[in-house]
């Protein structure tokens, strides 16, 4: 693979170990540059708020291609994120803006509709993380 | 017995009956109050007469109560309905106001007789009712997702382990049979602080004398081993010494709140303290400040910090979002007060606690 073409990922997610999961198996796809993590929406937001400096501060990492996002969390939840970050793709140029896959325990068929509501939400994870998920997901974004 | 006639008997029914009774015309206007009215109302007959006595009604009512009364005498139909009507103190209360149609001897429309009782304190219970279960509800959502987060965590780790063997990654491997014990043991806290929850709701003991300076050594104790690792230093400024309380209520409140300034600690300070103060108010109430100069927590989450499940901190391990919230319930259940004088810098927490007789 043509390492271009190698997407760069930012796990929204409290958890340290989930992080530390979904990011060993997400590599073994081979097929991402780079994943990161950010403990809450609200260290997430401030990453695209601060748009021009994150991509100085954070050549290779940044804007990510995807972004995977847990529900639960304290400061500023999943939702509370995909709130604020739409309303921040209408006030402020992000691009390329990227997609979001929401990354959850939750499989309540509500919390499922009131994401897929947002245009930018692709798909709904859930927990746990599995290579045969991982390998269905880089089939959609591919 | 005394022998009365038709009309005396109506009025000693009417003057003495548990109800409130109004008699309206077909002109809609009401031309009697019974006495029970007018003593509630604190009004005159003249005042309450035609549509007097509407000025008592809450001004949120008014145009509800016209309307249902209006139509209901258009269709000479029946009516319910319920107002806020104010009281001779100038409280306003809950009525329930039952209206029927009236004919005379030859079946002509006469008017509307009504009886109202006072249904406060059943609106209020309804009330307590709705929220408890409302809240309920948001526990029972909040805590099935709570419960099995880790054991997502754990089945994500053995997805994990069996990725590693394929792929003979031992390190990885052995990474994850470290990590498994964390999300049971945040399980295992989490069921404990449900058993806590539950206490909260039935123990209720008498009230007794008790010396602070003994509680609070036995809640230092069971954190010395935390103090002594992360070089916390424990002070305490015991202006007022004894409280006439509920034990195991208020042990759990300090205990909790020792316990998050325990937990949250500033690794960066090298002073770290944790200072639990003591005096009375002028009723004589216990005012108890626990302060520290931990982590804190952002001053936008003050009115949120004791809402169930809610979390400041991003270390799941550390919280549930249990403690603060069991902290409130049993403040409130021994009528006291607690809340947050500061987050940042330094966190300090305030609770009053009233001084009970036994």
């Amino acid at each position: 693979m043509n390492p271009q073409n190698l997407k760069s990922i930012l796990i929204v997610d409290d958890e340290e170990i989930e992080f530390f999961i979904a990011k060993r198996i997400l590599e073994s796809t081979k097929r991402f540059s780079s994943i990161y993590n950010a403990v809450n929406g609200k260290e997430a937001l401030q990453l695209f708020k601060n748009y021009e400096e994150s991509c100085k501060i954070y050549p290779n990492q940044f804007p990510p291609s995807l972004i995977l996002l847990d529900i639960n969390m304290p400061a500023m939840n999943g939702f509370e994120f995909l709130e604020a970050y739409q309303s921040l793709l209408t006030t402020q140029d992000i691009y390329p803006s990227p997609t979001v896959i929401m990354f959850t325990s939750s499989d309540e068929e509500n919390d499922k509709e009131k994401a897929m509501r947002f245009p930018f939400v692709k798909d709904y994870l859930i927990k746990p993380l599995s290579p045969e998920k991982v390998n269905k997901l880089v089939q959609k974004i591919e | 017995m005394k022998s009365t006639n038709q009309d005396d008997k109506f009025q000693i029914m009417a003057d003495n009956a548990p109800v409130m009774i109004w008699i309206a015309g077909t002109d809609k206007l009401c031309y009697y109050f019974n006495k029970p009215w007018l003593n509630f109302t604190g009004r005159t007959l003249d005042q309450e007469y035609g549509n007097g006595w509407t000025e008592g009604l809450h001004p949120d009512d008014m145009k509800m109560c016209l309307d249902v009364y209006l139509t209901a005498f258009e269709k000479r139909e029946a009516f319910r309905m319920q107002y806020r009507l104010k009281r001779r103190d100038g409280e306003y209360r809950w009525i329930l106001d039952t209206g029927n149609p009236w004919f005379d001897g030859e079946e002509k429309f006469a008017g509307y007789a009504g009886s109202c009782i006072d249904i406060s304190e059943m609106v209020e219970s309804k009330r307590l009712l709705e929220k408890a279960n409302q809240e309920l509800l948001e526990f029972n959502y909040r805590l099935s997702h709570d419960l099995i987060a880790p054991i997502k965590t754990v089945r994500g780790l053995l997805e994990l382990s069996s990725l590693s063997i394929k792929e003979e990654d031992w390190i990885t491997l052995s990474q994850c049979h470290e990590k498994i014990a964390s999300p049971i043991q945040k399980l295992e806290t989490l069921i404990q602080s449900i058993l806590e929850l539950a206490k909260a709701d039935y123990q209720d003991q008498n009230p007794q004398i008790l010396d602070l300076s003994m509680i609070l050594e036995d809640i230092k104790e069971s954190h010395s081993q935390s103090l002594l690792t992360n070089h916390i230093q424990f002070i305490t400024e015991l202006e007022a010494k004894m409280v006439t309380t509920f034990l195991f209520r208020f042990k759990e409140i300090l205990y909790n709140l020792i316990s998050n300034s325990v937990k949250f600690y500033d690794s960066k300070k090298e002073k770290r303290w944790i200072k639990i103060a003591t005096k009375y108010d002028i009723r004589n109430n216990l005012v108890i400040t626990v302060s520290d100069n931990g982590v804190g927590f952002d001053a936008e989450y003050q009115e949120r910090i004791f809402q169930m499940f809610f979390r400041a901190h991003s270390q799941q391990l550390l919280g549930n979002g249990l403690g603060l919230y069991l902290v409130k319930k049993h403040v409130e259940k021994i009528g006291g007060s607690i809340k947050v004088l500061s987050s940042r810098e330094d966190t300090v927490f305030q609770i009053i606690i009233p001084n009970l007789s036994i």
